[in-house]
């Protein structure tokens, strides 16, 4: 017939191929209404997406079940993300999926969720590019609606905490098609007039109505803001994308005006808190210092030469004491002893002797005679007596037996020692 | 930005100022050093008294020919 004949093969390769090179078809969203829905053993699951027009048949192949994260059924309205392809042995075409989501809510959290893991890998949620929020700022630029809560609340809030503060809106249009356009120039606008920072952001909404903070435009925008930016959009569970690309992140407008805005009654009260401090300070130095003076003026007045002197006088004066105590003492002993020998004196007095009728004998010479062999008849004696003397001549000598005569001494002895 | 720095000063000062205060508080400081210490926490003082504009602000609307106006709600 004719000379350009082809195999079924070659032809089904050949649309294959076509599909596999066209960019769109490897990654597209379909939507549709789920019918023939039938849940293989193997774990794929084969359905085939619908609507008014037409059909179109899809696979979900077991290694990417993790993609359908609910029970899909007929009737479903669904958005499938997948490739489509040929599949040469019936020579059809259909749709392999690979993310399968309820329809509405889905399709833009889907969109959410690759933005965000786009701009994520793009590092334009690192901690590092966060700049910080000052503390002490002079003028306020926000960027969100001139009607509505949200501009009330922070207006409310900024002039309560500190109305010296300057604040400068962009009105801008913050839902609807030419929001995140009109989000961008305020940015933009506010950036230029040189705020110190910036809030943006609305109050809250349904998705939809929050969308335009979503938008890649608006999260640039802020990300590359050199002004330092708070979001603030919606309630504490709506998070958007410019969420994470801001550089400080509130959960409403009121809570952004309280991070942007210090309080001034409260920065007042810790300069006069150190203005006491330091009064304190300085009064409890001085004082200290009066008392080292007053200590050290003590102790100087202890070590005075003056002082001195009167230690040592107190001293000596010890000493005298002590020295007239140790004499008097050394006196009394002395006396004591010299009363005890005139007692043993006076019991060997020969006066006493005498008074006690004892007569002492004495030869012409004045010698005393204590042995009669020395006297001889008719020898003068001189016998000294208590009131007298008396001379008196030997008669006769009668010598005594030796042992009687020293018994006598002996009792002489011990009774003049006594 | 100058106003940038002027913001960053009176965190400065504060910080200074809190050192100050604990030096002062110090007990081996000389009542020489006392007194330099305090004049110069009185002169920070008074430098971040000076920082804060005492003028309320009424809310500005920047239009979009880039010019302010007042904003009434």
């Amino acid at each position: 017939m004719t000379k350009n004949v082809y195999t079924v093969g070659q032809v089904n390769a050949y649309v294959k191929n076509m599909f596999t090179q066209d960019f769109m078809m490897n990654r597209i969203y379909v939507k549709g209404e789920v019918s023939n829905c039938k849940y293989h053993t193997s774990g794929h699951v084969y359905f085939t997406l619908k609507d008014e027009t037409g059909a179109l048949s899809a696979v979900l192949f077991a290694g990417h079940r993790k993609g359908l994260g609910f029970s899909m059924k007929n009737g479903d309205n669904v958005i499938v993300l997948g490739s489509i392809s040929v599949y040469e042995r019936d020579g059809k075409y259909q749709l392999y999926a690979r993310e399968i989501l309820p329809d509405g809510e889905g399709l833009l959290y889907q969109r959410f969720e690759a933005l965000k893991r786009e701009l994520q890998e793009m590092g334009m949620f690192a901690p590092e590019y966060k700049q910080p929020v000052p503390k002490y700022i002079q003028t306020l630029g926000i960027v969100t609606a001139p009607t509505g809560a949200a501009i009330r609340d922070i207006q409310n809030i900024s002039s309560r905490r500190n109305p010296y503060v300057q604040t400068i809106l962009y009105p801008a249009k913050v839902q609807g098609e030419k929001a995140a356009a009109s989000i961008v120039n305020g940015i933009h606008a506010l950036e230029q007039l040189g705020v110190d920072v910036m809030i943006v952001g609305r109050g809250g909404g349904s998705i939809e109505d929050l969308w335009a903070f979503n938008e890649e435009a608006v999260a640039r925008a802020i990300f590359e803001c050199s002004v330092p930016v708070i979001s603030a959009v919606g309630h504490e569970t709506d998070v958007t994308i410019a969420d994470y690309t801001a550089d400080l992140r509130a959960p409403t407008p009121s809570a952004a005006a309280e991070l942007a805005v210090y309080d001034v009654r409260e920065l007042e009260g810790s300069l006069l808190s150190m203005r006491l401090q330091l009064n304190r300070s300085i009064c409890e130095n001085l004082q200290r210092c009066q008392e080292k003076v007053r200590q050290h003026g003590q102790r100087l007045k202890l070590l005075s030469p003056g002082n001195k002197l009167n230690e040592k006088r107190q001293v000596a004066a010890d000493f005298e004491e002590k020295l007239r105590m140790r004499i008097e003492q050394k006196l009394t002993d002395r006396k004591h002893e010299m009363e005890l020998y005139a007692g043993r004196l006076e019991a060997l007095s020969p006066v006493k002797k005498l008074s006690m009728g004892y007569s002492f004998v004495a030869d012409q010479g004045g010698k005393s005679v204590r042995d009669v062999d020395m006297l001889k008849e008719g020898d003068l004696l001189h016998i000294h007596m208590l009131n007298g003397k008396v001379k008196a001549q030997v008669i006769d000598v009668e010598h005594r037996e030796r042992a009687s005569a020293l018994q006598e001494a002996e009792e002489r002895k011990s009774m003049i020692a006594y | 930005m100058d106003k940038a720095k002027q913001e960053a000063s009176l965190e400065e000062a504060f910080l200074e100022l809190e050192a100050i205060i604990d030096k002062m508080q110090g007990r081996d400081v000389t009542l020489e050093d006392s007194f330099s210490l305090y004049e110069q926490g009185m002169q920070k003082l008074k430098f971040c008294n000076q920082k804060i504009d005492h003028v309320e602000k009424k809310m500005l609307l920047l239009n979009e020919q880039g010019e302010l106006e007042a904003f009434d709600e």
